[in-house]
């Protein structure tokens, strides 16, 4: 696999448009998943993907091959989304979370009945910072201090933003089964 | 033992390898940014790097055309200079504070008075305002209170009344007005 993804970037570096299209391809799917989580509706999840693949393609050289190319892609993609929406989310702060939800406390029952496109249309009318939080702790794994360096916010925002993100989920999902 | 958290749950298995193809139009619009030549190929990969269509990018410059054309308009709106000066009897006032307000309807009594800006009158008893947009004001003269005029002269409007409601309207319309306000004495009134 990395004697192939050699080959391909190798390819790709030599700006063979054929290379391209295949990286492309390998690529698209998955990342257009992410992009859409991201987004706040389909077309800026387009508009990140195009500019993530823009990104990928002119950075391609400082790919060192020293992990993997699929968590390189990855975190490519995800930089992108969060640079797009940079100065929206600079705006976020920590809140007070005494009077929050308990986002914990729901039945398994709400939850086993819902579709994934579902899923992803409750994401994207989260507002941005709770999205985007939410989206790098709990689908991406990222730590609270790795979202807060990224994101130049405190990690205690990130806390507060991921509570809050649970609790108007928790919320939607509720008024949805009534 | 660490808490089970069925939203985080649900969420993480569902997205875990969740895909779902772009439409063709990317990978073109990826393409086309990467080889572009040339100025204009640049602007024009720009515009199809956005999903949105260029209607949208149209829509917006439209507006910031208007927004600076407004701007433009304000701008070069007619402007004039008021200047005069201000007599307690037969002399000329020795300092005092012309007071200037601006009257958006032209019915007497003024119901549409609103304070403008102030100017400092000197020791010969000059005022000026520069820079008046177009329209109608009135002018208020106040003696200056250290002088001694004041206990002689009454606080007058132009022209030679002591109340807003009555007094002449100054109007401004792109061009300069010189002024002559007489202050009213208090053993007349």
């Amino acid at each position: 696999m990395i004697d192939q993804d050699h080959d391909l970037i190798s390819r790709c570096l030599r700006k063979e448009v054929a290379a391209e299209y295949q990286l492309y391809r390998r690529f698209a799917a998955k990342m257009y998943g992410i992009c859409l989580r991201y987004g706040g509706d389909e077309m800026e999840a387009e508009d990140i993907l195009q500019l993530g693949f823009v990104r990928l393609f002119q950075c391609l050289h400082q790919f060192k091959f020293e992990g993997s190319f699929d968590g390189w892609v990855h975190r490519i993609f995800v930089t992108t989304a969060i640079n797009y929406y940079r100065k929206n989310l600079k705006f976020i702060r920590e809140v007070d979370l005494t009077e929050a939800v308990d986002a914990e406390a729901i039945q398994e029952d709400v939850l086993s009945a819902i579709t994934t496109r579902e899923l992803l249309e409750i994401i994207q009318n989260l507002p941005i910072g709770y999205r985007t939080v939410f989206n790098m702790y709990v689908i991406e794994n990222y730590r609270h201090q790795e979202i807060a360096n990224l994101l130049g916010i405190s990690v205690g925002t990130s806390k507060s933003q991921l509570h809050l993100a649970k609790s108007s989920i928790k919320r939607i999902l509720e008024s949805r089964n009534k | 033992m660490e808490k089970k958290d069925l939203i985080e749950d649900k969420f993480r298995s569902s997205f875990s390898d969740f895909e779902k193809e772009p439409p063709s139009r990317v990978w073109k619009n990826v393409q086309r940014n990467l080889h572009q030549t040339g100025p204009w190929s640049r602007v024009l990969a720009f515009l199809h790097l956005s999903a949105r269509p260029l209607g949208f990018y149209l829509a917006w410059g439209g507006v910031a055309a208007g927004v600076i054309l407004t701007v433009f308009l304000i701008g070069t709106r007619k402007h004039g200079v008021v200047r005069g000066h201000a007599y307690a009897g037969e002399a000329r006032l020795h300092n005092g504070i012309a007071d200037l307000f601006c009257v958006s309807d032209n019915t007497l009594p003024w119901d549409s008075v609103a304070y403008s800006r102030s100017a400092m009158i000197d020791n010969y008893g000059h005022f000026q305002f520069s820079n008046i947009g177009s329209g109608n004001y009135l002018l208020r003269i106040t003696p200056d209170k250290t002088t001694g005029e004041s206990d002689k002269y009454l606080p007058s409007w132009y022209e030679h009344d002591e109340k807003s409601d009555s007094c002449k309207l100054i109007v401004i319309d792109g061009k300069d007005v010189n002024v002559e306000i007489q202050l009213i004495e208090k053993t007349k009134h």
